[in-house]
């Protein structure tokens, strides 16, 4: 061998080394590649997996929180978008599939997609996790347990024998309830239902009925949540006013009406109307005020003229909130209140709530 | 000479050092892959029975069951809708939508409608079901048929007093049995049959032998082994799906088992 090929092959033997060394870290360069490429897919499948159940939670709250906010029986068709929820949003797709009949309720079906854009993802190209749920519902409208055409917590003076205070349904849907309920004794003292000459005005079964001893008992067994109404905001009232001005000229539907009034609200025949209308503190009905539907007062009802009243009312509420309360008085003249259950359910149509269908849920609506 | 002697010792030492650790990557690599096929089966199978089993309700729905936990016979709906008509014998539902690879299954075990006072449904085996071209008899009782939905005609006694609007879903009886897989000879895997029409379906494997199902009943968050009675009071499963790798790795005593467990709680539960 010259000492020209012994050089070469020296250094041949040094690039073996090299390639060698290099064929061996290129080897183990796949092995790790694909490690991790499997690693990642683990990753993604898993990622998968949560981004699906997240969606599916998005979707449930969506359609929770719609049920939650609906306030009035939604029409044929609506779609809203519920954003804000953990994670993403819902778009809630209500389809009315049978309209109120009868002692049948509007059936709806709703459908929640959910979309969740916070679920943790592995890779740019994937898309966001969707998933839907839906549920059968039914709008049920808001009930009372009417016990008497007029329920006065504080008691009830009456003067004269003119007039009607009658518990006969008007509607005839509803069997006849009391003409008036009252304490034994009414916040003066006095008897609950104190009426000065003539012969007794209402009628009913009985004409009067007397649940409680007292007021303040009375204002303990009777079954309604009067702080909630006007201090929790439960129901969602069409008008919020703090006195007669912004009363609605003309009705076409049965709205809810709240007035938070600081002095006794003056409503006359100009303010006649039909619905629901909830006040704060005293009410005095003046001339031939006419309602249909529910008055519900929290202090003194006092009636001068003939007024029509025709659905329920009840008066001296704010005794439920610890306040004084005056005895409710309907001065002489033709007055006239009459219970009617299809002015009471009209009028509470706005204090309903979507109520899903035990036993109805649906899992398998297309998100296509 | 001596130094060839010497390189070739200290290149045969490296190459040792080097295929032994070459094969200690692999054997971790197929290590990890028994893991991975483990969790893989499981996986699976619980994507499956997931989709079936959620909207299944109470009152009706698992129709058997074994006390091994290896074998389930369920009603699972398919279909929702509303009652448009019916004659006693022959209905019209208005179908809202559904998953078209689910609606497009073979086999309709029946229908099941629901009583608006109690909620609870009521079964009915057997019959067919005919799409409508026309949603004519739905339209002239008030129904519309949402968009994606359907109109079918259901053979099988119902009440005429029915109102309509009347929940009624379709179902199809389903068996889900833990038993020997015929592609993985030798492993157990997860069945599904159709039980009206159609033929067994292999949907996972390999599962290992304690893989099974487990029961909820009530309001219990920790499931039971021991079959419920009645099985009405069956509100959910508890997929205990080990998963089990295919072979055993190298240097293992035995196949990995993957230690699987998921709940399913039926969605649709009496109060």
């Amino acid at each position: 061998m010259t000492r020209r090929s012994f050089a070469q092959w020296n250094a041949d033997q040094g690039g073996a080394t090299f390639l060698l060394a290099l064929l061996f870290i290129v080897l183990l360069s796949f092995g790790a590649i694909a490690g991790l490429g499997r690693m990642s897919a683990e990753r993604r499948s898993t990622g998968n997996i949560g981004a699906e159940v997240d969606a599916y939670s998005t979707a449930r709250a969506g359609l929770a929180k719609y049920l939650a906010s609906a306030t009035a029986a939604p029409g044929a068709s609506l779609d809203t978008t519920i954003t804000g929820l953990p994670g993403g949003s819902a778009t809630v797709s209500v389809r009315r599939l049978r309209t109120a009949s009868g002692s049948l309720p509007a059936l709806y079906v709703i459908r929640a997609y959910g979309i969740n854009t916070g679920a943790i993802r592995y890779d740019a190209q994937t898309p966001s996790a969707e998933r839907s749920v839906a549920q059968f519902a039914t709008w049920e409208p808001g009930t009372m347990n009417v016990t008497a055409a007029w329920t006065a917590l504080a008691g009830l003076e009456k003067s004269g024998g003119s007039g009607f205070l009658d518990g006969g349904d008007q509607c005839t849907a509803n069997p006849t309830v009391a003409g008036v309920a009252v304490p034994v004794s009414a916040i003066d003292g006095g008897p609950g239902y104190d009426q000065s000459g003539g012969t007794s005005v209402p009628t009913g079964s009985p004409g009067v009925l007397y649940p409680a001893a007292d007021p303040t008992s009375f204002a303990t067994v009777l079954p309604l949540d009067w702080n909630a109404v006007v201090n929790s905001g439960t129901i969602k009232f069409d008008y919020n006013l703090t006195s007669g001005v912004g009363l609605p000229l003309i009705y076409t539907g049965w709205p809810a009406i709240y007035v938070n009034n600081t002095s006794a609200l003056s409503l006359s025949s100009g303010n006649s109307g039909r619905g629901l209308l909830v006040v704060r503190r005293d009410l005095a009905l003046n001339g031939s005020f006419t309602w249909d539907g529910v008055i519900l007062v929290g202090g003194v009802l006092t009636s001068s003229g003939n007024q029509t009243i025709q659905g329920a009312v009840i008066s001296g509420l704010n005794l439920k909130l610890g306040e004084t309360v005056a005895t409710s008085d309907v001065g002489s003249g033709s007055k006239t209140y009459r219970y009617n259950s299809c002015y009471v359910k009209n009028s509470l149509q706005v204090v309903g709530s979507l109520v899903p269908m035990t036993n109805a849920r649906l899992d398998n609506w297309p998100g296509y | 000479m001596i130094e060839l002697l010497v390189g070739m010792i200290v290149t045969a030492i490296v190459a040792a050092a080097m295929i032994r650790l070459m094969m200690t990557d692999l054997r971790f690599a197929e290590d990890r892959e028994a893991w991975r096929v483990a969790r893989q089966a499981a996986r699976g199978g619980f994507a499956v029975l997931t989709a079936d089993l959620r909207m299944v309700e109470t009152t009706g729905g698992v129709e058997a069951a074994t006390a091994d936990g290896k074998d389930l016979t369920v009603r699972v709906p398919y279909a929702f809708g509303v009652l448009c008509t019916t004659t006693g014998s022959l209905s019209v539902v208005s179908l809202v939508p559904v998953d078209s690879a689910m609606y497009a299954q073979s086999g309709h075990s029946g229908f099941a409608w629901r009583n608006d006072t109690t909620a609870a449904y009521t079964y009915v085996g057997g019959g067919t079901r005919i799409t409508l071209g026309s949603a004519l008899l739905c339209t002239l009782t008030g129904i519309p048929v949402v968009s994606g939905g359907c109109v079918v005609a259901l053979t099988g006694t119902i009440p005429v007093g029915r109102p309509v609007g009347t929940v009624i879903f379709l179902y199809r009886r389903m068996r889900y049995e833990l038993k020997a897989s015929t592609q993985m000879p030798g492993q157990t895997a997860l069945w599904r049959t159709p039980l009206t029409s159609g033929s067994a379906e292999e949907l996972a494997a390999p599962f290992a032998a304690t893989a099974r199902f487990r029961f909820y009943t009530g309001t219990a968050t920790i499931p039971q082994e021991t079959v419920p009675s009645p099985l009405s009071s069956i509100t959910g499963l508890e997929l205990a799906f080990d998963g089990q790798s295919d072979r055993t790795p190298r240097m293992s005593t035995g196949p990995k088992v993957v230690q699987f467990a998921s709940s399913l709680y039926f969605q649709n539960v009496m109060p």
